[in-house]
């Protein structure tokens, strides 16, 4: 009777032991299982241009305007980036929703995120902020007022920034200030562009490569498309409203993809 | 065995303690955050703010009103957010039109009360601000009010242990970010309720009007002045025009300004008349020093006698919250 009990206890108390361990063990671990195997990587480079050659900010540039131009700032947000699968729908990358790059630092020029593997043939992106974020109270990350992309007495981003200097100019010490952005309808400046992938089609990413997408930004087109601008006539745009929108329409033609490379 | 047992139930309890402590971030210091639920009063709508992304907390509210008040917000230290916005004045400028900024400058519309903010969807006479948890930002780098940059001021509070200590309670971290900061301001703003006027007591049934301002009360409504400042508020919250023409230096076209839309041209919010006998003058710009003067402007659309003037003064002094006023 005696022996019996105590085997009891034993069992219960090896089982009190392991119900203690299991619980102990997982309780505080990281999430290590989050990333999805079938993930692959995904880095763009951006590559300002001026005039043909690489954006050098200081350094005087003749726009096809004619007009004489030294850029001085050059920033902008992107998010929602996605790939097109050859079939058709979009799949979104799985990191920060939003990215601030910059033209004064080469590392805040390149964004890497990453996606599911798949069969891609073009890619897309956000310029701009959704009007969600623009509405909900403070951001933190790239987002964080703080990084002075954001309107604070008419809440919203600057999506992006172009500033500098031009004999052009009609305002104080030369200045050419555009900050671009604005979500309230019918201005809402937040422009998705959609960017071909030449000579490569449709191409394959494999779980674990990195797909690499260089691409030119030629800011010329900033002054050019739909929207033609001149300094002269516009030397500023400050606040969200009908010249930002219009100036946000020539977003689409500043992007082309110039390379794509796909590494193991 | 039983040795076995007792030692399998310290384990399990001690386990226990260590998920809590290890993976709760929120009681860095081991003391817990008295949480506080915002105080709507009876029969009011419900408030507009999201207080599921900002719980409210006793601690939270007093970070939030030793913000309000530090001088650091601003570049030169001489401008908290209670410079403009004053207690004693329902938290409008006491007595002034603008109100005095950074380096002798002046603002360039007439400080509103601070009160009933958890309603409010849309912030400043234009409703330019979307988030009560942006407006901060506003004045902090305005450079005729505080002047300062938001990253200056964040250097300066990180700079404060005092201040990372309590940011660490409220938020579970001492690394004070531009949403923390704004979030323990919205704390302690919210609980700013005006709710306890002499009319709330009226409507409570705890007290009576005297005869006059009854009197006053009817006026109000006959006239039809809660088509725009609707009750309980006392402002319908949307933006109108009420005649005024433009002021030339200043050239302030309202609503239109934040939507380029015309038809919103010289529209501005409409304010609350709560603790109206205190928030004087009156209007976007101040341009009007007591009530006979909005009387005066409103005797084309809204024509008052003096004795319907008088009784109507009666009952708006009766929306004067000592309790918020003094409640500081």
């Amino acid at each position: 009777m005696y022996l019996s009990c105590v085997r009891i206890e034993n069992r219960y108390s090896v089982l009190i032991l392991l119900c203690w361990t299991l619980l102990i063990l997982p309780s505080c671990q990281k999430n290590i299982g989050d990333e999805n195997p079938a993930t692959a990587h995904l880095e763009i480079r951006f590559h300002p241009q001026l005039d043909g050659f690489p954006l050098e900010l200081g350094s005087t540039y003749q726009l096809p305007t004619g007009e004489s131009f030294e850029p001085t700032v050059f920033k902008f947000y992107t998010g929602n980036i996605a790939l097109q699968q050859n079939g058709g729908s979009l799949i979104s990358t799985t990191k920060d929703p939003y990215y601030l790059i910059n033209a004064a630092s080469t590392e805040e020029l390149i964004l890497r995120t990453s996606i599911p593997e798949g069969n891609y043939t073009n890619l897309e992106f956000l310029l701009g902020v959704d009007s969600a974020r623009n509405v909900s109270g403070v951001q933190s990350g790239a987002l964080d007022p703080v990084k002075g992309m954001f309107w604070t007495w008419n809440s919203g981003y600057i999506f992006a920034k172009l500033e500098g200097i031009s004999p052009q100019s009609t305002i104080q010490g030369d200045q050419v200030e555009y900050h671009v952005g604005g979500f309230r309808v019918p201005y809402n400046a937040a422009q998705k562009i959609r960017l071909a992938i030449p000579r490569y089609g449709n191409f394959q990413l494999k779980a674990g490569q990195t797909c690499i997408i260089d691409i030119d930004i030629n800011l010329e087109n900033w002054f050019t498309g739909p929207y033609p601008l001149t300094i002269a006539s516009h030397p500023v745009c400050m606040t969200p409203g009908e010249l930002a929108w219009n100036i946000s329409r020539n977003f689409s033609g500043l992007f082309s993809v110039t390379n794509l490379s796909i590494e193991e | 065995m039983k040795t076995i047992f007792y030692i399998s139930v310290i384990l399990l309890l001690f386990a226990v303690a260590q998920w809590g402590i290890g993976c709760s971030k929120k009681d860095t210091d081991g003391n817990k955050l008295n949480l506080i639920q915002f105080p709507k009063p009876a029969d009011w709508p419900d408030p507009v703010y999201d207080f599921a992304s900002n719980p409210l907390s006793k601690e939270g509210v007093a970070l939030g009103k030793k913000l309000f008040f530090d001088g650091r917000l601003s570049k030169d230290g001489n401008f908290p957010c209670v410079s403009c916005h004053q207690p004693f004045a329902a938290f409008a400028t006491f007595e002034h039109d603008f109100s005095h900024g950074f380096n002798d400058q002046f603002t360039t519309r007439n400080a509103p009360g601070l009160f009933n903010l958890a309603w409010h969807s849309s912030f400043h006479h234009d409703g330019g601000i979307t988030h009560l948890d942006l407006q901060p930002l506003a004045p902090i780098t305005a450079p005729n009010e505080m002047a300062e940059t938001v990253q200056g001021v964040l250097d300066k509070l990180n700079a404060d242990a005092d201040y990372q200590k309590q940011f660490a309670k409220v938020f579970g971290t001492p690394e004070i970010s531009t949403a923390n900061m704004t979030k323990a301001l919205s704390q302690y703003m919210l609980m700013l309720v005006s709710s306890n006027s002499k009319y709330d007591l009226v409507k409570q049934g705890k007290a009576g009007f005297d005869v006059n301002e009854e009197a006053g009360y009817a006026i109000f409504q006959e006239k039809k002045c809660t088509t725009c400042h609707a009750e309980p508020l006392f402002t319908n919250l949307a933006f109108e025009s009420n005649g005024l023409p433009l002021n030339p230096s200043l050239n302030d076209l309202g609503r239109m300004s934040i939507t380029g839309n015309k038809a919103d041209s010289l529209k501005f919010k409409v304010p609350s008349l709560r603790n109206v006998a205190l928030t004087f003058p009156y209007m976007h710009d101040g341009r009007f020093w007591n009530l006979q003067d909005v009387y005066d402007h409103y005797n084309k659309t809204i024509p008052l006698s003096s004795v319907e003037r008088s009784l109507l003064t009666e009952f708006l002094k009766t929306l004067t919250d000592e309790k918020l006023v003094n409640n500081q």
